[in-house]
């Protein structure tokens, strides 16, 4: 090759890496104030709150069922709900390293879960926790796996805040109320919809991978003396549990017993309310008035896990 | 192996290197042998398809060339469209045409039992089916002498850059460039670069975050409302735009780079005045295609008012067809025949109120062009919707009839990423209109505009674009 040509190549490498390099450390800097919107705001703001002695973990259905609020008040312990809508198994055990990683002090973690993640789930939503990349080496792992490509992608810092530029900037225009909690509501006047998303169906082999990250989760924490809970809560199924809701309970249940994790169910058949539609939004997520039925049965059944372990101390 | 993956980008460096690395008479089987690769990441057996279609052309347009007589030729000519149109019948129209005669025999009380194929089907099928019966069609007419070379005319079929979405080349135009020697040639492959970079920048920060809005409306109607229709509608016409004419832009940058000049098939279609013009304008290798191949040959203008709208109506109906197995696709085609007859009927009266209009050149032609967008707009409804049905309620909600929950402004935060790239898209495309070519531009700019360009170019696809690496629209044709 020319030594014009591979001179000009190399100036052009070297520019685009000091670009990258720069425009990244900017947007470290901004992002750090970003502790709000439904993307990686919140991820912030919740890696953040290592001074709570509850987390729950979980997608949305830990959003809106799980609320903090009324679990302080039934067990008198700071509390905080971590979970994040559209997420599976993947983003909890990213956010519980990170969380781990910044010092919890938490004694409970709560995992609200999906058995459906067991069969998979959409690795590419952990892409919006790519600013987290290098902090940890188990969300490394994690962000690496999100697409063939990302390892080398993520090497780029720049990418690392790929689709965060809008919310960064917003952020520093205006001050947005702190996402408090953790807790949200759907709001009253969406209607409801009760229709099944898809029909009853077979499952095939659980992937071992994600089984796997249900195990890690709850090794992370006892490691650091953090008890775990693994909780199923209600859904609208008139017909009963569905293949997977009974396949993926019975397998979660006994992962739970093989880890030393709790594993507690509370739906339709513990607790008659949750066979009344007027607390459903729609099939997977309960209203406010569910979820506030829901978290104080929760509490009920967390408490003896927190007496057992201050009995321990 | 998608062109907006990082897998793409070793695999074309590599192939690259390799392309230059090489003695000019072994590139060609390297590129095939690439080719075939490129192929095979998507689904290995369909191979045999491409090299089917290879075979029986190969075979057909040299007895084609030395068959005695017009009846030899022509029966040649049969067997190569009967199996190429009946690869691409079979794969992708049977379970179309079954289904479509079951409900038919339903309908009329009769008993209609054949199964169905569910295959998948073939990426790129319509495309290399078209670019091989091209040229054996232009053999069978004269204008073209086959290939001696059966490598080099197998990667006449299989060229990886055009393979799974076109542009649908001419043999007449592909072939002996495969023939040039083709030194390596630094201005090329920094136009190929910056080619290739420009559709990756409309596909990941344009196309595929528009899409996102319009999954949500599309994928839910009774959960949106009317204004969502209208965006999302406005939305898939730059998606698609953007999505397709960014795949060609880096499939024309990919060739450029190894030494191949493409053609051109999108030129800034928005900014057509008239359907007509659309067409020129839009899908070009396509649209010259249906022109020469079905067009003409149906007699084309040359035999009245009514053959001329008849064979519109026929080559848009085929047309629509080509893009997929759904009623949706005849109605689309059949919606731009009448259009495109429609613009000729009226042309003389349009072309009066244009000359009458005392309003200045710009405004008469802005007027056209949103008239043309508008109505290009109203067949995209029945492009994306899923069903017919689909297509009608959204109608209805454009029109004011209907009531749904979701605010228009639930995907703000996608509009506003989007927003940006569609501004930038606009300022290139105006310029393009009245300047020219920015490339062109470019190349005359000081080396730190043109990096300036490139290094903004390379941020707004880290920084805006949208990385889950989806397919092309057009991949699923």
């Amino acid at each position: 090759m020319n030594p014009r040509i591979l001179m000009l190549v190399v100036a052009f490498l070297a520019g685009l890496f000091v670009l990258d390099r720069g425009a990244a450390s900017l947007l470290a800097a901004a992002f750090e104030r970003l502790e709000t919107g439904a993307q990686v705001g919140l991820a912030n703001y919740g890696v953040r709150q290592t001074d709570k002695e509850l987390v729950v973990f979980g997608s949305s259905r830990a959003v809106y069922h799980v609320d903090p609020a009324i679990l302080s008040e039934e067990l008198g312990v700071s509390a905080f709900n971590a979970g994040s809508a559209g997420q599976s198994v993947r983003y909890a055990r990213a956010i519980e390293a990170l969380l781990l990683r910044a010092g919890s002090q938490a004694r409970l973690f709560v995992l609200h879960v999906n058995p459906k993640n067991l069969w998979g789930a959409d690795a590419a939503r952990m892409q919006r926790l790519a600013p987290f990349y290098g902090r940890d080496p188990a969300v490394d792992a994690l962000l690496e796996a999100t697409s063939p490509g990302a390892r080398f992608k993520l090497q780029l810092e720049t990418y690392r805040y790929n689709s965060l530029v809008v919310p960064i900037l917003a952020n520093l225009l205006r001050d947005r109320p702190s996402p408090g909690n953790g807790f949200r509501v759907i709001p009253h006047d969406r209607p409801q919809n009760l229709n099944p998303r898809e029909a009853p169906y077979e499952p095939g082999a659980i992937h071992e991978d994600m089984s796997q990250l249900y195990v890690d989760f709850i090794a992370a924490a006892r490691e650091r003396g953090i008890r775990v809970a693994l909780v199923d809560g209600p859904r609208w199924r008139p017909d009963g549990r569905t293949p997977v809701d009974r396949i993926g309970q019975e397998h979660l249940e006994r992962l739970a017993s093989e880890n030393g994790a709790a594993w507690i169910v509370i739906d339709e058949v513990s607790e008659p309310r949750f066979r009344e539609p007027q607390y459903f939004a729609d099939v997977a997520h309960l209203t406010h008035e569910g979820a506030a039925i829901f978290t104080t049965l929760l509490a009920e059944r967390l408490r003896p896990l927190l007496t057992e372990e201050r009995g321990r101390e | 192996m998608l062109f907006n993956s990082v897998a793409y980008l070793i695999f074309f460096a590599v192939v690259g290197a390799l392309h230059f690395a090489l003695p000019h008479r072994f590139r060609w089987l390297l590129l095939l042998l690439a080719s075939y690769w490129f192929y095979m990441s998507w689904n290995a057996v369909y191979l045999v398809l491409i090299l089917a279609s290879t075979g029986v052309d190969y075979v057909v347009s040299h007895r084609m060339a030395r068959a005695p007589d017009r009846g030899t030729r022509r029966a040649l000519l049969l067997v190569s469209l009967s199996t190429n149109l009946g690869l691409l019948f079979v794969f992708k129209y049977w379970d179309f045409a079954n289904d479509s005669l079951r409900q038919l025999a339903e309908a009329t009380g009769l008993y209609w039992e054949v199964p169905s194929l569910d295959v998948l089907l073939p990426v790129g099928i319509s495309f290399y089916t078209f670019q091989t019966l091209s040229y054996t069609i232009d053999v069978y007419r004269g204008t073209l002498r086959p290939e001696r070379h059966l490598g080099h005319f197998a990667l006449f079929v299989a060229f990886f850059p055009q393979l799974v979405a076109g542009p649908i080349e001419r043999a007449s135009r592909l072939l002996p460039q495969i023939d040039v020697v083709k030194a390596l040639d630094w201005a090329r492959i920094n136009s190929g670069a910056q080619l290739f970079l420009w559709g990756l920048f409309k596909k990941v920060v344009i196309a595929d975050r528009v899409s996102l809005y319009v999954d949500a409306v599309y994928g839910n109607l009774d959960f949106h409302n009317p204004t969502s229709y209208w965006i999302a509608t406005y939305c898939f016409a730059i998606q698609i735009y953007c999505d397709f004419s960014g795949y060609s832009d880096m499939a024309i940058g990919s060739a450029k780079i190894l030494g191949f000049d493409l053609m051109e098939n999108f030129r800034r279609p928005y900014f057509a005045t008239s359907m007509t013009e659309f067409w020129r304008r839009w899908h070009i290798s396509l649209s010259t295609w249906l022109r020469d191949y079905l067009y003409i040959p149906l007699g084309g203008n040359r035999h009245g008012t009514t053959a001329l709208y008849r064979n519109l109506l026929i080559t848009m109906l085929l047309g629509g067809l080509w893009h997929g197995a759904s009623l949706n696709f005849v109605i689309w085609g059949a919606f731009h025949g009448v259009l495109l007859g429609l613009s000729r009927a009226t042309l003389p009266f349009r072309d009066r109120l244009y000359e009458r209009s005392e309003a200045p050149s710009w405004v008469r032609d802005g007027v056209r062009m949103l008239i043309t967008f508008h109505l290009v707009c109203l067949g995209w409804i029945f492009f994306r919707a899923e069903t017919l049905a689909d297509s009608l309620q959204i109608i209805r909600g454009i029109t004011g009839f209907g009531a749904a929950f979701a605010s228009p402004f639930l995907y703000a935060d996608v509009l506003v990423n989007a927003g940006f790239g569609v501004i930038v898209l606009l300022a290139v495309q105006v310029w393009q209109e009245r300047f020219g070519p920015v490339r062109e531009s470019l190349v005359r700019a000081p080396i730190w505009v043109r990096w300036a360009v490139v290094y903004a170019l390379v941020f707004a696809i880290l920084l805006l674009g949208v990385e889950t690496g989806s397919q092309f629209i057009y991949f699923q044709f």
